[in-house]
């Protein structure tokens, strides 16, 4: 049996974490926001959802954790666990992302709910072509999700100390960064930057960080240990 | 006989500590093997290092004639359960057990789920609520129902009761039997798996001490009983392990092995011949030097 899909189905079987437990959350923030906005005249425009790009950071945290020993104690080669874990990042993240695509869909037809809540289709992040929300919603997805393995893995080869040391010397050189960029001027070009990009272009500048947190997490991975 | 495992001095060490230190031996298919030692002797690092989930730091390991590092050829051969084990916290025993299903070719689900019946355990409760004793059942089945063609179980019973662990042992030797596999069991419990091992492993302080099959073991030593003052001549000049006075009778295990003249020597001075169990020998054998001064003293 190939073992890749005997990854994912390990996963699967998980299907609170992956599936149940981020559409809760991220739905309960509606529902309160939805209440919320009857009681409220004007439009109310909400930052909702960003909850479930959220929880699917920790969820990349937490998985490592809890199912590598487990996989590799049932004799699954690492390169397996990877490819199986990736595959399912894959997978839910696509799903989530035609799921939210469809609600944001909804909310357009329904008038913003008929009480002017904004929740889905928010402006800047939901403009452009529908492929290009789905592209961003998928990349912010896979961003998230590869970033919590990254610092899982990390944790599983350096331990607690590894991550103080790594957070803090990150921590340093975002600093040092902060003040050579006030220091040379760099400042008025970064803003001027920021604010020309749309979210298409936030997302495309996150897909090299995918492949580096993806390969980085892969070859920590290929000799970590029980 | 093929050869399942090969170590060829494989060694493990950690900065100036070495856990695994030159060790060489290899294991036979379809035998029962018993890796024996004190705790922290290795046992548990040399099966990470079989099973890919520690790495050697010197020494050449072969499993199934290759390496076993992302080696799905030879990982799908070894089912390893150990006293260890994590599992999701989320799983219920039946999710365990089906996921299992697919990782080992020759999962035997209908034996699974009967031997989860005899260990009475309840399918649908989750793994976080088990007790130690359930958590090593789940494992125990597991190693079982794999069907694995190298099965390894480290210390599998933590937590079981006597009732739960004879359980283990005969449904072993009845799988066993009709699924012949190669069994590498390390316990503490030597007395209790004595008479399924074949082979004998003892490990102590990273090196190995004894490579023999059990047979051949058992007879390096015998224990003699009788009056004090026969079994006292009779052990002038012998190498004696263990000395238990009982009133006038006296039980010695004595080293060495005999031949038919010494035994009937024995034999007419009254004294009754009995073979050494095999965990005094392990004992012995792993505290040795002490014992051995107790008794010159």
């Amino acid at each position: 049996m190939n073992r890749v899909s005997s990854v994912v189905k390990m996963h699967s079987r998980d299907k609170w974490s992956w599936f149940i437990v981020p559409w809760l959350v991220m739905l309960s923030s509606f529902v309160i926001n939805f209440i919320i906005s009857y009681f409220v005249d004007e439009p109310l425009i909400t930052g909702g959802l960003s909850s479930i790009f959220i929880y699917m950071f920790v969820a990349g945290i937490i998985t490592l954790a809890q199912t590598f020993p487990f996989a590799l104690g049932m004799s699954v080669s690492r390169t397996d666990y990877f490819l199986g874990t990736s595959s399912m990042v894959l997978l839910t993240s696509a799903g989530s992302s035609l799921l939210l695509l469809l609600i944001g869909l909804t909310e357009g037809w329904t008038n913003d709910w008929g009480s002017g809540l904004v929740f889905f289709q928010l402006p800047y992040l939901s403009e452009g072509p529908l492929v290009n929300q789905f592209t961003v919603y998928l990349i912010i997805f896979l961003f998230m999700h590869y970033s919590g393995i990254l610092i899982g893995v990390v944790h599983k080869r350096t331990g607690k100390n590894g991550m103080f040391l790594i957070s803090g010397i990150l921590l340093a050189a975002f600093t040092l960064l902060g003040f050579l960029a006030d220091y040379l001027n760099w400042y008025p070009a970064i803003f001027d930057w920021i604010v020309k990009q749309s979210a298409m272009d936030y997302a495309l500048w996150m897909l090299p960080f995918i492949v580096i947190f993806a390969a980085a997490s892969y070859l920590l991975l290929r000799r970590a240990t029980i | 006989m093929g050869k399942i495992v090969e170590l060829n001095r494989l060694t493990k060490s950690y900065g100036a500590v070495k856990a695994v230190d030159n060790v060489s031996f290899s294991i036979d298919e379809n035998k029962i093997y018993g890796l024996l030692g004190r705790n922290g002797a290795g046992k548990t690092t040399i099966m990470h290092m079989i099973t890919a989930q520690l790495f050697a730091t010197g020494g050449e390991l072969k499993v199934f004639g290759d390496t076993p590092y992302e080696n799905n050829r030879v990982l799908n051969q070894i089912c390893f359960i150990k006293e260890s084990q994590k599992y999701p916290d989320v799983y219920r025993i039946i999710d365990v057990l089906n996921t299992s299903a697919s990782f080992f070719p020759n999962w035997d689900h209908e034996y699974a789920l009967s031997l989860a019946g005899d260990f009475r355990l309840p399918l649908k409760r989750r793994m976080k609520k088990l007790s130690r004793g359930m958590l090593s059942s789940v494992g125990i089945i597991i190693g079982l129902a794999s069907r694995a063609p190298l099965t390894i179980f480290d210390e599998p019973y933590l937590g079981l009761d006597a009732v739960a662990r004879s359980l283990f042992y005969d449904r072993l030797i009845e799988d066993y039997s009709q699924h012949p596999r190669t069994v590498i069991l390390s316990t503490h419990l030597i007395d209790e798996v004595s008479s399924i091992l074949e082979h004998v492993l003892i490990i102590d302080s990273g090196t190995l001490l004894i490579d023999e099959e059990a047979e051949a073991l058992r007879g390096r030593a015998f224990t003699l009983a009788g009056p004090k003052a026969s079994v006292e001549s009779f052990t002038a000049g012998k190498e004696v392990i263990h000395r238990e006075p009982f009133g006038s009778f006296v039980t010695a295990t004595v080293m060495g092995n005999w031949n038919a003249a010494e035994r009937k020597q024995a034999e007419a001075l009254g004294l009754e011949l009995a073979p050494v169990s095999l965990q005094q020998l392990v004992i012995y054998l792993t505290n040795g030097k002490a014992q051995r001064k107790a008794v010159e003293v």
